[in-house]
């Protein structure tokens, strides 16, 4: 019987994540799976090998993974995008950011003209109004666009929308609506913002269709391309309440395990929302596949800094304001937890704020002096304003972070000036400290929230430079180095799935990020421009065309 | 056609003030009518086994005509889904989690084809002054509190009468809610007299008054009136012709101190208010307090 062919790809430079091995020049690659990593020299006894020049000029480095993404995070895209920052959407378009009114006025004529039915209401995301210094943005601005059509338009904060008067016609939202979240003008009449779901909720069938519409198998796809163009061959859901239902399972089992989709997805359930128990997330752990992996559980604690809802210790916000909300009762996270615990389950917990943080490490302390275990992987998700000494704690308890470093680009004048001050918005998401205080580190984007993309996150933990360009918190910066093993093996480590992904090492699965240029010789600055290829995942090729 | 409107009611407070044990009362409370009980947390709520017709589900439906759904899907989707048998359904309640926050889940009351109409926290008389303290949840606790247009006691024969009462004056200190101690009445916690209908109930349970208004009012009296509620006043409701507002027939409600006037959308032509006070108020400081809506200015 003949022996299955090995593909060998020279490349420009390989870095493995391998520490026994951190560069090598070609990959060797059998089936699924890397077979060597090393020379070219050094593969040639290999049986029945060819060698393919195809990534002859390139880098490669192993698959990136996000450790914390959302499984409908391409779903916006069935929607126009009028964000401040440049995103591109799934099939590489780069939408430039609408920087004023008038921008987003345009941005919008532009998706009105291009919809045949006149009663089809215009849907649009990622309104950022926080970064334009003119008036506020009203329902009045988008009467411009269409005084018939009704416009909804969610702002990148998701908690609320602005309207147009057509829309607000059609669902009787007027002067005497007695919903708290509609601000209303000096003559009683509303604005055209809708604060809050229960608000957005009274744009009735259109704001049903905006979000039902992001649920369409096609987004699961469109993720995938998203991915493919940002390097990453390892996806996660975190966390879904469905994640145990059978329907679930088969539509993301669909698009995972085919072979045309270009990345491994990790759905995480949310127990504290579904109920979900022990015994049927263990069923779905068993239903994993080697690209689609279920059975593992999120929970959420508090909210998010910049919607002042984190839970944080004192001084809390800078304004005095009272302190956030706690989604999940601090003093029920052990009881929840305790089964899945006992099982053996992956847990990771949402944490913005430091007060969370101590709820969590107070969690694990009791479950794991009720019942020990050593290789557990708890990990805290975001993470963002940890101090030192909760970090000396994490890494006593043998556990994981996972930080939101793009915040430092995205909020960090916010936190600067509105949030928590200069002080601790240098320690935000601090790699540095959590470095040097032994804890295994990755960091995320958590899609949609900020665009998915690993290469920017690790440009913005080693450079730490926020939207109006200054350096925050110099001190906690990382290496290059550093961060892209955060973004492959680092991620892969809190998935659990460090044997099978997160370095290019003999027996592994073969998920490569490609690039143009190499990332450890340009200057740190650029990191997040280096153009991407395209992605290896199991063993075949995806380049990035745009499609 | 007029609509159907669901009263719908929140019902929050901390772990462990009771809030189960409240629902539970309520889905086998045969006075109340239909139920549709909106909850988190389906094991929470134990529900009967032999009260169960099915379970579908995001769904539980009960024998006796009430319904128990999930969050799973999301407000929005829930109070569609409920809107869809809004013809098998009489009242809709919310049960907010215990670190919820209830004004937050109120503003679902406001969603067409529903009518806020009170927000109840239970508090837990024996601990709350203490877990006010607590470092996590203390601001919760006191921010849930002055949400409430109606405060529940529970725990209350854990307690003497003057441990009870300091727990009162403490309550007051946060929020201008009407503070009662539990168990009361379906009929309390609801106002559930109708307008024009005469129920014979025993006054242990709690006092009501009727009284019809055949002239408009002014809303200058309706503000001398708010103002003036006697203290054993829990609930408000009917119509009343109103001179400055535009429709011809408002609709008034009150829980606790707090007063909501919308236009209505029923035929109902008796202008009347029906009063629901606790067990010992006197009647004739109810029909007082009453009579102040007749004063012309």
């Amino acid at each position: 019987m003949s022996v299955e062919v090995t593909t060998i790809y020279p490349a420009a430079a390989i870095y493995t994540m391998d520490p026994s091995r951190p560069t090598v020049s070609a990959v060797a690659i059998r089936g699924e799976r890397f077979f060597a990593a090393g020379t070219l020299d050094e593969m040639r006894s290999i049986a029945n090998y060819e060698v393919d020049n195809t990534f002859a000029g390139k880098i490669l480095l192993p698959g990136f993974v996000e450790a914390h993404s959302h499984g409908m995070a391409a779903g916006l895209w069935m929607h126009t995008y009028c964000g401040f920052f440049n995103r591109s959407d799934p099939n590489g378009k780069i939408w430039t950011g609408c920087k004023n009114i008038n921008e987003v006025i345009d941005r919008l004529r532009v998706a009105d003209d291009s919809l045949e039915d006149p009663n089809e209401p215009l849907l649009a995301w990622g309104l950022d109004p926080i970064y334009f210094s003119e008036e506020r943005l009203v329902g009045s601005h988008l009467d411009q666009v269409s005084l018939s059509r009704p416009i909804f338009v969610l702002h990148a904060s998701a908690h609320l929308a602005t309207v147009n008067s057509a829309l607000m016609d059609l669902e009787g939202i007027n002067s005497e609506t007695p919903m708290e979240g509609i601000p209303k003008d000096a003559e009683g009449n509303p604005i055209g913002e809708l604060q809050e779901p229960a608000a957005m909720s009274l744009a009735g069938t259109v704001f049903r269709s905006f979000f039902g519409r992001m649920k369409a198998q096609d987004t699961k796809w469109a993720l995938g391309r998203l991915a493919n163009k940002a390097g990453i061959t390892t996806l996660t859901d975190l966390g879904n309440p469905l994640s145990t239902n059978q329907t679930t399972i088969d539509e993301w089992r669909d698009v995972v395990d085919n072979e045309a989709f270009p990345a491994r997805m990790f759905i995480f359930d949310s127990p504290a929302m579904s109920q979900t128990s022990t015994e049927n997330l263990l069923i779905a752990k068993e239903k994993s596949s080697d690209k689609l992996r279920l059975g593992a559980v999120k929970v959420v604690l508090d909210g998010s800094i910049q919607g002042y809802t984190a839970r944080l210790r004192w001084p809390g916000y800078l304004d005095d304001r009272s302190n956030g909300m706690w989604v999940f009762p601090p003093e029920q996270l052990t009881e929840l937890l305790r089964p899945f615990h006992e099982a053996g389950l992956l847990i990771h917990v949402h944490c913005n704020g430091d007060e969370a943080v101590d709820v969590f490490l107070e969690t694990v302390e009791t479950l794991l002096s009720e019942f020990p275990k050593t290789d557990h992987r708890y990990t805290v998700q975001h993470c963002q304003l940890t101090s030192p000494e909760q970090y000396r704690r994490i890494s006593a308890l043998n556990m994981c972070v996972n930080l939101f470093s793009n915040h430092t680009w995205y909020w960090g004048d916010q936190h600067v000036t509105s949030t928590v001050g200069p002080d601790r918005a240098a320690r935000m998401n601090s790699a540095r400290t959590a470095l040097d205080a032994g804890v295994p580190v990755s960091m995320h984007c958590d899609a949609p929230v900020t665009p998915l993309g690993s290469l920017h996150v690790a440009w913005a933990a080693v450079n730490r430079r926020t939207a109006s360009g200054f350096v925050l918190g110099a001190e906690e910066q990382i290496t290059v180095d550093e961060a892209l093993h955060a973004v492959t093996l680092g991620a892969a480590y809190q998935l659990k799935m460090d044997g099978e992904i997160g370095s290019i090492a003999p027996r592994k699965f073969a998920d490569l990020a490609i690039l143009e240029e190499d990332p450890y010789t340009i200057d740190p600055n650029d990191l997040r421009d280096v153009p991407i290829w395209g992605t290896m995942s199991g063993g075949k090729i995806f380049p990035a065309e745009n499609t | 056609m007029i609509e159907n409107v669901l009263p719908f009611t929140v019902i929050g407070g901390y772990l462990g003030a009771g809030k189960t044990s409240l629902i539970n009362n309520l889905l086998t409370d045969s006075t109340i009518g239909r139920l549709a009980i909106v909850v988190n947390d389906f094991g929470e709520v134990n529900i009967d086994e032999s009260l169960i017709l099915s379970h579908d589900g995001d769904t539980i439906s009960l024998t006796n005509g009430c319904i128990c759904c999930s969050l799973i899907d999301g407000f929005a989707e829930t109070l569609t889904q409920i809107r869809a048998r809004s013809d098998q359904i009489d009242r809709v309640v919310v049960e907010v989690s215990g670190v919820g926050e209830p004004r937050k889940i109120a503003q679902w009351g406001h969603t067409p084809g529903y009518f806020l109409d009170g927000v109840v926290v239970l508090v837990d008389a024996s601990t709350v002054i203490e877990r006010s303290g607590d470092p996590y949840v203390g601001e919760t606790i006191c921010s849930q509190i002055a949400a409430a247009d109606l405060v529940l006691l529970s725990h209350c024969d854990l307690l003497e009468d003057d441990e009870i009462h300091i727990v009162e004056q403490w309550l007051k200190s946060l929020s201008s809610a009407m503070i009662l101690r539990s168990p009361i009445s379906a009929s309390m916690l609801f106002g559930l007299e109708e307008v024009g209908v005469e129920r014979n109930i025993s006054p242990i349970d709690h006092v009501s008054v009727t009284l019809e208004f055949p002239k408009p009012v002014d809303l200058a009296s309706i503000e001398v009136w708010e103002k003036s509620r006697p203290s054993g006043v829990v609930r408000v409701k009917g119509f009343l012709s109103v001179n400055e507002r535009s429709e011809e027939n408002t609709e008034v409600q009150m829980c606790g101190p707090n007063l909501t006037m919308t236009a209505s959308q029923s035929d109902q032509l008796r202008k009347v208010l029906v009063v629901v006070a606790t067990p010992r108020t006197p009647k004739a400081s109810i029909i007082k307090w009453l009579n102040l809506l007749n004063l012309a200015n």
